[in-house]
């Protein structure tokens, strides 16, 4: 077993809002041929019949509003171009600005969704993206909004859900955190703060406050030493008042300020730094929930279907269609952050040599593998080992990231530490 | 709370040092429209809290019972049990969740 997985005591994700790889990651590819991003030649036809490039002039506030499209009829029209639904279409990722036309009709407006980062802006995402593992395929786990994409992360599906809409928890599978109590061990979901609460409202109803905390707490619990094995962290969703005075929201959801999310994603990185010990014996996934309908030139992939009882009618699709959960979203930003993760490395994607693909549910999979490390299933009473090892097909399906932890640590003092001026 | 604008907190370990600016304040704006994810996100609380509700209410109605039981009625060992195992049941969660699997195993 490598030493960094042999180190290995905690993993954190931090998942933020609604930014395309592309948009945050693919100007890269100028400095570093391996990156799958953008080179300048990327376009999209509008609704007057013009060729729209991708440019660098994406704003960290006040460009994309209204908030770009992204349920699942949406993000099926960014993917397949228009194409009607039925056998031989292909997807081309030549629907974006055609899809951001609708929502305003308004022609210049629909061709900012074209519209990326060039490095410098993001310093922290590029920086870590630079130092440690960077995946160039990384998919959303749906083509569609925020609701359904966390709950892969949660649990491994969404239940057949590709939208927004309230489920209630009816198995058979239990949430990632509740695998990891079965299993003698520790797992948090950390919420921003109350005002900004959480996104995983099913869990919420189950297991408050067993497995929730603030990033007070998380704060709190990195200093001290006391990190669960397994903790997700959510940014501040929103703007609003606190003791303290004002707080920005830091999720990067459009429109809100990208940098604040740069701030947020250092702090979460800074928290494990700061405590040595903790450093050494912790992986940080710093990754996006899905792409808010920004363009991405990457075709999500095929995947293997989700159970049998999970696909999504056409009625609950609203896109014609049905689904089986049997093709990834659109590509997100994703980083492991470890000092066992060998410097500057490129994770392939699914279009290139030694390829492959990622999505949320990779996560609750690779949770499972560590705890697996040294866990073993057959001490749980019958009833409990079965809730334990449940997953999903896609969850089962899914490739995990633990096989990153190298045998090498990278030295403290070549490793980036953001000061804001 | 911890401000997301704080800085980078100081440390004994030297690490490489990459400035990054300072993010505006004006970026804050509580008038700004709620989108679709922010609205969904009310609702599904608004549900949850639904969900609170009804269980409190049930609750509640039973505590109403156990407290208006007139406790002369209680005379015998048995009596005095199953009362204690309700009001036990009320106050500690977990039991009531416990006696509830018992329930359903026992059909």
């Amino acid at each position: 077993m490598p030493a960094g997985l042999d180190n290995l005591k905690h993993i954190v994700v931090l998942m933020m809002e609604n930014r395309s790889f592309d948009h945050m990651l693919g100007a890269l590819m100028a400095q570093d041929k391996r990156i799958d991003g953008l080179d300048g030649t990327q376009q999209n036809p509008d609704t007057q019949g013009a060729m729209v490039p991708v440019q660098p002039l994406a704003e960290f506030q006040g460009q994309l509003d209204p908030d770009p499209d992204h349920h699942f009829p949406g993000v099926d029209l960014q993917i397949f171009g228009g194409a009607p639904p039925g056998n031989g279409r292909t997807a081309n990722m030549q629907g974006f600005v055609k899809s951001y036309f609708q929502q305003q009709q308004d022609v210049n407006q629909s061709h900012k969704i074209m519209y990326y980062f060039k490095p410098d802006k993001l310093p922290v995402l590029t920086g870590l993206a630079t130092q440690f593992a960077v995946f160039n395929g990384w998919f959303s786990s749906i083509p569609g909004p925020t609701i359904c994409n966390r709950a892969f992360a949660h649990y491994g599906t969404s239940f057949g859900q590709v939208g927004m809409n309230i489920f209630e928890w009816k198995g058979p599978y239990l949430s990632i955190y509740e695998r990891v109590l079965l299993a003698g061990r520790t797992a948090k979901i950390y919420y921003y703060d109350g005002p900004s609460s959480t996104m995983e409202i099913v869990n919420l109803l189950k297991n408050q406050p067993k497995i929730f905390g603030t990033f007070d707490q998380f704060l709190a619990d990195c200093k001290s030493g006391n990190l669960p094995d397994y903790s997700f962290v959510e940014p501040n969703y929103n703007d609003h008042d606190s003791d303290s005075g004002a707080e920005i929201a830091s999720d990067q959801h459009p429109d809100h300020h990208v940098q604040h999310g740069e701030i947020f994603i250092n702090n979460v990185y800074n928290a494990i730094f700061n405590n040595e010990d903790l450093w050494k014996s912790t992986a940080l996934l710093i990754v996006y929930d899905e792409h808010g309908g920004i363009y991405d030139h990457v075709v999500p992939p095929d995947c293997a279907p989700d159970d049998d009882a999970f696909a999504a009618s056409a009625d609950r699709t609203e896109a014609g269609f049905a689904f089986k959960f049997d093709r990834l979203g659109v590509r997100v930003p994703a980083i492991l952050v470890s000092p066992w993760v060998q410097k500057n490395i490129v994770i392939p994607g699914p279009n290139q040599p030694n390829g492959r693909k990622f999505d949320h549910a990779s996560i609750p999979a690779t949770v499972m593998k560590f705890i697996l490390k040294d866990f073993d299933p057959n001490t749980l009473s019958p009833d409990d080992r079965k809730k334990f090892l449940g997953q999903s097909r896609r969850e089962q399906a899914a490739d995990t990231f633990l096989d990153l932890l190298t045998d090498n640590m990278q030295p403290d003092d070549d490793i980036p530490s953001f000061v804001v001026q | 709370m911890a401000k997301a604008t704080a800085k980078a907190a100081t440390n004994s370990r030297r690490r490489r040092v990459v400035p990054i600016p300072k993010p505006p304040k004006e970026a804050f704006n509580k008038d700004r429209p709620a989108g679709a994810l922010l609205k969904a996100q009310a609702l599904h609380l608004r549900h949850g809290l639904a969900r609170y509700v009804q269980k409190v209410a049930r609750h509640l109605h039973r505590v109403g019972e156990l407290l208006a039981k007139d406790l002369s009625t209680i005379k015998t060992e048995g009596d005095v049990s199953e009362y204690a195992r309700q009001v036990t049941a009320i106050l500690h969660m977990k039991t009531i969740k416990r006696a509830a699997k018992f329930k359903q195993a026992a059909h």
